[in-house]
């Protein structure tokens, strides 16, 4: 109850204090269905076109806490919301919304799916038509063969994946840094054996108390209507029954307490060192998402200095918070090269203590919040990203401004609050960390490491 | 029940899927252009609203101009390098500047936020126009071009993609070759140095503002410091002829043990390679969207694919994907028979193409970066800013006959060169099945002989 309490508080006093952010103040118009779907409506009419967002609170997470024994199910699903409903038959989605100009995309995240569509305006209504007549005929239409079929893409995309130099990336550090009972332990592609055991009979179980109108937030961004636009969302939605929605699985703290050391093969030699923190509601996100981009940042950052300016000469390091709504973590990844991964180590704890005892100058932390603000305001130009950011940080947040708080809240972080996450979260706990090596470098492995076996 | 209830929802509904047919978009308006200078013209392309600001300085050279073109490949790795980790009042401020080298031209491109903030990037043009090519950056770059160098052999894409341009080069053709270890060592900051003053001695062809505000005054620093120090540029760009393609019913296979996947590319010469528009669209209603003829039989249909695509480059027409290596007879079966439909593109295929590219125009024309590299590739080819408008009326005008008769005589079989890349030995015996039989066998040993060994 006080995280909560103090989660909200601060929550309330960023957005109080976040002020006009001009370009990422974006105004949208919000109404509610009766059926508890949400909808966000953002004009911009420099072009004449419509990008929605439909993002639907199901992912990966939510396998764990429903039909045991099928991760991956979450991402076949989106896969087979393109292949029909009666009244949209075998692929006529994508048949009809390219017909008109348009392009559809989705995909899956731990915590949610997404669907976008970017098409010319005037497509607006089939676009709203389709995206609920997957909520009417989905499960209607669902054959074996469907499944079948959509199955073996997903293995192929899988494939594809592995192939690629660090292809596997986020699965095994997600699978490194959070323990097997955890809902983000699993991978969102699946895992063959289990993919293999899933019917149709097992996908419409899974859909019909999930993908429901509580659980979706429509945004629609481009050279529209908000009045036109309520009407026709009305129009197709609101008769859609609520349903009973299954609940999601609640946040789960996780810790390490000691440091666990794992093994993994890729064609580029990388070290990933993982620290379990925050999930994104927590009032200690925004600094360690300040951390990690003082620590990475070109030319200045105290890791590029140690390591790829000077010292072992690593090829690049990237250092990032993920965030997600049921915990996250600050993930350190070094591009070795060459280097000797012992000295790596070494390098990255000594620029960790050295920033525990030395606060950064206020300077460099509004250096961060300009350039994170220049990167968010060219990411928005692309209508499509405009919807999928509003669709994000609304889940996030729930509020309409939610672009202007996140920045406030980078905003409010101080020196002194880099210094405490940093003991807190990095210090103070145990990690994870990956040694990723060519099959023919295995001895370049930290040494005691494990090797790491995926879901 | 819950189903039932829904199904019956929707039955209640009175309006069906699909609503009425849909009015093609309008055409999307081309921003307008001011041109003002003669010389070296600005083109100024104004965006209210947009809180972006970009300047592309075009230069007049670029790599090939001068022969040999690893010192420029070095020498664009380094200045980028060099901006990207300068500490300097414009990275502060959020911008961002790259040098891009191309074959015949190079540009500059400064790209901020808000006028008043890329007013600072007067200085970031010093580095550009001096670059201090330290020995500890150089030495740094010629690092990590050696360990790609040493790691391209080994990645399934690498490998794959050089086969192909093996292929499209031809028997006589000049044969692809992996950069010798031993030259990018060799190379010294002095090679750099006078890369660098060959760009700058072949002059500014021009600029293009693309910026949220009518006035320069944002900018009008950098462009006295620009202007002060590059000459003009001599004569008019000739944009490369694109040359003729090779035209051999080719089977190449090219082994690449490791891993399960095989990269399936068919590649043929474009039908006309003066006016590429009738080969984009054919090429789109065979691999455009998830819609197309191809992803509807590799992916919709069989599963065989998670994607596959057609599309149009540097004169060649090409059909990629990648498949599991033990499917590879049947997606070339189904790749094949797609390739030999002789069914034309339907009236709704063509039209659901031109929306499409149309749609794409207006979506590039709402990104800053999108429509500065448009004028600026206009500009380097010596072109007028009307043709990226030009673009949208070719798109707009293309007839029917037109590309149902490209349609036909594209990646025909007696043109089609086939590249397979993947674990040889398993791949041989499948399609041999399927009455498919290798012409030319590579690997990454004969595709890049050892530079070393020569």
């Amino acid at each position: 109850v006080y995280i909560i309490a103090v989660t909200v508080a601060w929550a309330l006093s960023g957005l109080a204090n976040a002020g006009s952010d001009g370009p990422l103040d974006l105004e949208v118009h919000r109404f509610n269905l009766n059926n508890g779907m949400d909808v966000w409506v953002h004009v911009d009419a420099r072009a004449p076109l419509v990008a929605t967002a439909m993002r639907v609170d199901l992912g990966t997470a939510d396998e764990a806490a429903g039909l045991a024994g099928s991760p991956g199910i979450a991402h076949l699903v989106e896969h087979l919301m393109f292949t029909g409903s009666p009244a949209a038959p075998d692929g006529a989605h994508d048949r009809w919304i390219e017909a008109a100009g348009g392009e559809t995309n989705a995909w899956t995240e731990h915590d949610a799916t997404v669907y976008t569509t970017v098409a010319p305006a005037n497509a607006l209504d089939l676009i709203l038509a389709l995206e609920a007549d997957r909520l009417r005929g989905f499960s209607a239409a669902l054959s074996e063969r469907d499944v079948e079929v959509q199955r073996a893409v997903v293995f192929e995309e899988r494939r594809e994946i592995e192939a690629a130099a660090g292809g596997t990336n986020m699965a095994v550090w997600q699978a490194a840094v959070f323990p097997e009972a955890h809902p983000y332990h699993w991978p969102v592609l699946g895992t063959v054996a289990e993919l293999e055991q899933v019917d149709a009979e097992a996908v419409r179980a899974f859909v019909a108390r999930r993908w429901l109108p509580p659980r979706l937030r429509l945004i629609v961004a481009g050279d529209v209507d908000p009045a036109v636009v309520e009407r026709r969302a009305r129009y197709w939605f609101s008769e859609i029954a609520a349903g009973s929605p299954v609940p999601r699985p609640e946040p789960t703290p996780v810790s390490l307490d000691a440091e666990e050391r794992w093994l993994w093969t890729d064609p580029e030699p990388q070290l990933t060192v993982l620290w379990p923190t925050v999930a994104r509601d927590h009032p200690d996100a925004a600094a360690l998402d300040m951390v990690a981009r003082l620590l990475a940042r070109d030319g200045s950052g105290a890791l590029w200095r140690a390591l790829v300016a000077g010292g072992p000469r690593v090829e690049r390091v990237d250092a990032w918070q993920w965030n997600g709504r049921l915990g996250g973590y600050l993930g350190i990844a070094v591009h070795t090269g060459d280097a000797d991964f012992e000295t790596v180590l070494a390098r990255i704890d000594r620029e960790l203590l050295r920033l525990s005892r030395t606060a950064p100058e206020v300077a460099a932390l509004a250096s961060i919040v300009r350039l994170r603000r220049a990167a968010w305001i060219r990411h928005l130009e692309d209508p499509v990203h405009r919807a999928d950011a509003l669709a994000k940080c609304g889940a996030a947040s729930g509020t309409v401004r939610c672009l202007a708080l996140e920045m406030a809240a980078l905003r409010a972080v101080t020196p002194a609050d880099i210094r405490r996450v940093v003991d807190v979260w990095l210090l103070g706990t145990g990690r994870s960390i990956v040694s990723s090596v060519p099959m023919d470098q295995l001895g370049r492995a930290l040494t005691d490491s494990s090797p790491l076996v995926l879901p | 029940l819950i189903g039932l209830a829904l199904v019956l929802c929707g039955l209640a509904r009175a309006e069906p899927v699909p609503p009425v047919p849909i009015p093609p978009m309008s055409v999307p308006a081309m921003p307008a252009v001011t041109v003002t200078g003669a010389a070296r013209p600005t083109w100024r392309v104004l965006r209210p609203g947009s809180h972006v600001s970009r300047v592309h300085f075009v230069l007049d050279r670029g790599r090939r101009s001068a022969g040999d073109g690893m010192a420029f490949h070095l020498l664009q790795r380094v200045l980028n390098e060099e901006l990207r980790s300068a500490q300097a009042p414009w990275r502060d401020a959020g911008i961002e500047v790259k040098w891009s080298i191309g074959a015949h031209n190079s540009q500059w491109v400064i790209d901020g936020i808000d006028g008043t903030s890329i007013a600072a990037s007067s200085s970031a043009v010093q580095t550009l126009l001096a670059p201090r090519l330290r020995q500890r950056t150089i030495r740094r770059a010629r690092e990590l071009w050696l360990q790609d160098i040493d790691q391209a052999p080994r990645r399934l894409n690498r490998v794959h993609a050089a086969a192909v341009q093996q292929v499209e080069r031809g028997a006589d053709g000049p044969p692809v070759r992996r950069v010798r270890a031993s030259d990018v060592a060799g190379l010294r900051r002095s090679a750099l140095v006078a890369a660098h003053r060959y760009l700058i001695e072949g002059g500014l062809r021009g600029r293009v503002v693309v910026a949220d505000r009518d006035t320069e005054d944002w900018v009008v620093d950098t462009m006295r410091t620009v202007e002060a120090s590059l000459p003009a540029a001599a004569a008019p760009v000739a944009s490369a002829p694109t040359p003729p393609g090779s035209a051999e019913p080719v089977r190449a296979l090219v082994d690449h043990p490791a891993g399960v996947l095989a990269m399936i590319t068919v590649t043929a010469p474009m039908v006309d390679a003066a006016d590429p528009w009738p080969d984009r669209f054919a090429a789109a209603v065979l691999g455009g969207g998830f819609d197309s003829r191809l992803n509807r039989a590799l992916r919709e249909a069989a599963g065989l694919s998670y994607a596959a695509e057609a599309s149009v480059t540097g004169g060649w027409v090409r059909v990629r994907t990648a498949v599991r290596a033990a499917d590879v007879g049947r997606a070339v079966a189904v790749i094949t028979a797609v390739l030999d439909d002789e069914r034309a593109p339907t009236e709704a295929e063509i039209e659901a193409v031109r929306r499409g590219f149309l749609r794409a125009a207006a979506h590039e024309m709402r990104l800053s970066a999108a429509v500065g590299a448009n004028f600026a590739n206009a500009m380097t080819k010596g072109e007028g800013p009307g043709a990226v408008g030009d673009r949208v009326r070719a798109i707009t005008l293309l007839s029917h006959s037109t590309v149902m008769d490209t349609a036909a005589r594209q990646l025909s079989a007696d043109q089609r060169a086939w590249v397979i890349t993947g674990n040889a030995l398993e791949i041989e015996r499948l399609l041999h099945a399927e009455g498919w039989q290798a012409t030319h066998r590579m690997d990454a040993g004969t595709l890049w002989p050892d530079p070393e060994r020569e």
